[in-house]
């Protein structure tokens, strides 16, 4: 199709010099307009030519796309890690980086009223105080899968929120501070609780830990 | 550097008569230049003078236990005809015996030649330049091969290198107005004329496959690297991402969005970069965005945008895991993906 295009834009561009050939024998004012309308013309053509190219590359358009986080990470899951129900996800990009969270079933949502706060200042130091910075991710804790991330407390109680994975802490995300209930609505989106770097090594071996998506989901006897 | 001086009285008395060698600053090296020149000049036909053509004499000690000069003459010469380059070999004159005369080589390279134009990137699955990881190409192709595998030829190179104004990713059109590029030629044996150029141009937009198209072909001197550096970093960019919503759309969406000018926006580092790219809050300007409705799909529509250069598009549509505030999800009050995305103007200047 798009090999067409061309063709179809040559055409007016060709009758254009034909006109403009005519009007050669007329006056010199006249052929500065032709110029004028050969330039404005050959700017539609552009145009029309973008146009059918934007337009002519949509295909299919299904009624529900899959995520930017279906696309771009595999997701893993990790269920009773350390204490019973504590459920968390793991989405690995092709990058290798991690985004940690919590999953569907972790226990904190069996609470009433859901989860109220979130505290990044657990073990050694306040998590979302740590800076980052530079290319090779200078002043990141290097943390080890069992390494507390955070404290989520619903109206009930509290639980610790822990790495799962080996490597380096790049962000945890302190919005929740200020808006716990993003783990309420959106606890596989914004409210991701942390990033982390594993080293290819350590992801290899942590890897075996961990289970797929379809493993959870008949674990958990949630319906495919 | 005592063999140096020690060389250097040695040839002050053999040509002592010599008018160049009275001057001060005066080295073994300079000797050996003013010596072999006129020779070169005369076999070469050729004059010697600042050039980009280079001729490069280097004679190297055959082995360590002889202790003799190094000397590397480095001559320009503007080549007028073709004559076979004598070959020249000095043997070691100095103060210890030598069994065995240093070896001598000859190296002849050219200065870069640029060429520049805009290319069109009409794939989904072919990358700005060359992409292997363990072995595989990623994509099918690549527009720094498609461009400099056809203008290498014409040059009779050694080599090229790929300059661009900025990129687009593999699975992003590059359409409109197309993007500046540069081909840098090394060691070019001739400049194609107009027409050879015509004729690369003709050759990769009629190709079989339309992966890349090019306009503007021509050949550039000096003033390349400003012409770059203008479309970098401070120009807008426009695009068209198709965009899909988990509600359908509203008539109030379309005010919503093309009321917001010169919005603010703040991205930290894509998720997709951080692994390489310095954790950073970059804050950007949207310029302008409008909404056009596709008949038929209450949950799809075309964006069309302007925005500062860096911006993030991606991410500014899907929010990245809230990390690009607003996002496109955040301004409509739902979810939002992005199927495809098309950039359709690189400005450059006033354009």
């Amino acid at each position: 199709m798009e090999i067409q295009k061309p063709e179809v834009a040559k055409n007016p561009e060709i009758e254009d010099t034909i006109e403009l050939t005519q009007q050669r024998r007329h006056d010199e004012v006249e052929d500065c307009d032709e110029q004028q309308h050969k330039q404005h013309q050959a700017e539609e053509d552009e145009e029309d030519e973008l146009r059918k190219l934007l337009l002519s590359d949509i295909g299919e358009l299904p009624i529900s796309p899959p995520s930017a986080t279906q696309v771009n990470f595999v997701s893993y899951f990790i269920t009773d890690f350390t204490k019973s129900g504590h459920d968390q996800y793991i989405y690995r990009h092709a990058n290798g980086l991690c985004v940690i969270g919590l999953a569907p079933t972790h226990i904190a949502f069996k609470d009433e009223g859901g989860i109220t706060n979130v505290d990044f200042n657990v073990g050694k130091s306040d998590r979302s105080v740590l800076k980052v910075s530079g290319k090779r991710k200078k002043n990141a804790l290097r943390s080890e899968s069992n390494t507390a991330l955070c404290k989520v407390s619903t109206a009930k109680d509290s639980y610790i929120v822990r790495c799962c994975v080996k490597g380096s802490l790049l962000e945890v995300n302190e919005r929740l501070i200020r808006q716990p209930e993003l783990l309420n609505s959106s606890a596989d989106r914004e409210g991701y609780i942390a990033i982390i770097m594993p080293r290819p090594a350590d992801w290899t071996k942590n890897k075996e830990s961990l289970i797929t998506l379809e493993e959870y989901k008949q674990k958990k006897e949630i319906p495919l | 550097m005592e063999n140096e001086r020690a060389l250097l009285s040695y040839l002050k008395g053999k040509y002592s008569t010599e008018v160049w060698l009275q001057r001060d600053k005066f080295s073994v090296k300079d000797a050996l230049k003013v010596l072999l020149l006129d020779q070169l000049k005369a076999s070469l036909g050729a004059e010697s003078d600042s050039s980009s053509f280079h001729i490069r004499l280097t004679y190297t000690k055959a082995s360590d236990e002889a202790q003799g000069a190094s000397e590397t003459t480095h001559e320009s010469k503007r080549r007028k005809t073709d004559a076979e380059n004598g070959s020249n070999c000095i043997s070691e004159n100095s103060f210890e015996k030598v069994y065995e005369p240093c070896i001598f080589s000859v190296h002849c390279n050219r200065m870069p030649i640029f060429f520049s134009g805009r290319y069109f990137k009409y794939s989904r699955n072919v990358s700005q330049s060359r992409w292997i990881i363990d072995d595989e190409r990623m994509g099918e192709a690549s527009v720094e091969e498609i461009l400099g595998g056809n203008i290498l030829p014409a040059c009779l190179g050694d080599s090229y290198k790929f300059h661009a104004a900025g990129r687009e990713d593999i699975d992003v059109r590059m359409l409109g107005s197309g993007r500046p590029f540069l081909i840098e030629v090394q060691n070019s044996r001739q400049c194609p004329s107009e027409q050879s150029l015509k004729e690369v141009e003709e050759k990769i937009n009629n190709s079989e496959k339309k992966l890349v198209g090019v306009k503007d072909l021509k050949c550039i001197g000096s003033q390349c690297w400003a012409m770059m550096r203008e479309g970098e970093a401070e120009k807008q960019k426009q695009y068209v991402a198709l965009v899909w919503i988990s509600r359908p759309l509203e008539e109030k969406d379309f005010n919503s969005v093309s009321s917001l000018k010169e919005l603010k926006i703040l991205q930290k580092t894509p998720v997709r970069v951080l692994h390489r790219r310095s954790p950073l809050d970059r804050e950007k300007i949207i310029h302008w965005m409008k909404i056009e409705k596709i008949k038929g799909h209450a949950h799809y529509f075309l964006l069309h945008l302007c925005t500062q250069a860096g911006t993030y598009i991606k991410e500014f549509v899907h929010g990245d895991l809230g990390r690009t505030t607003p996002s496109m999800g955040s301004i409509l009050g739902c979810r939002a993906e992005i199927i495809q995305l098309d950039v359709t103007d690189v400005k450059m200047g006033d354009s």
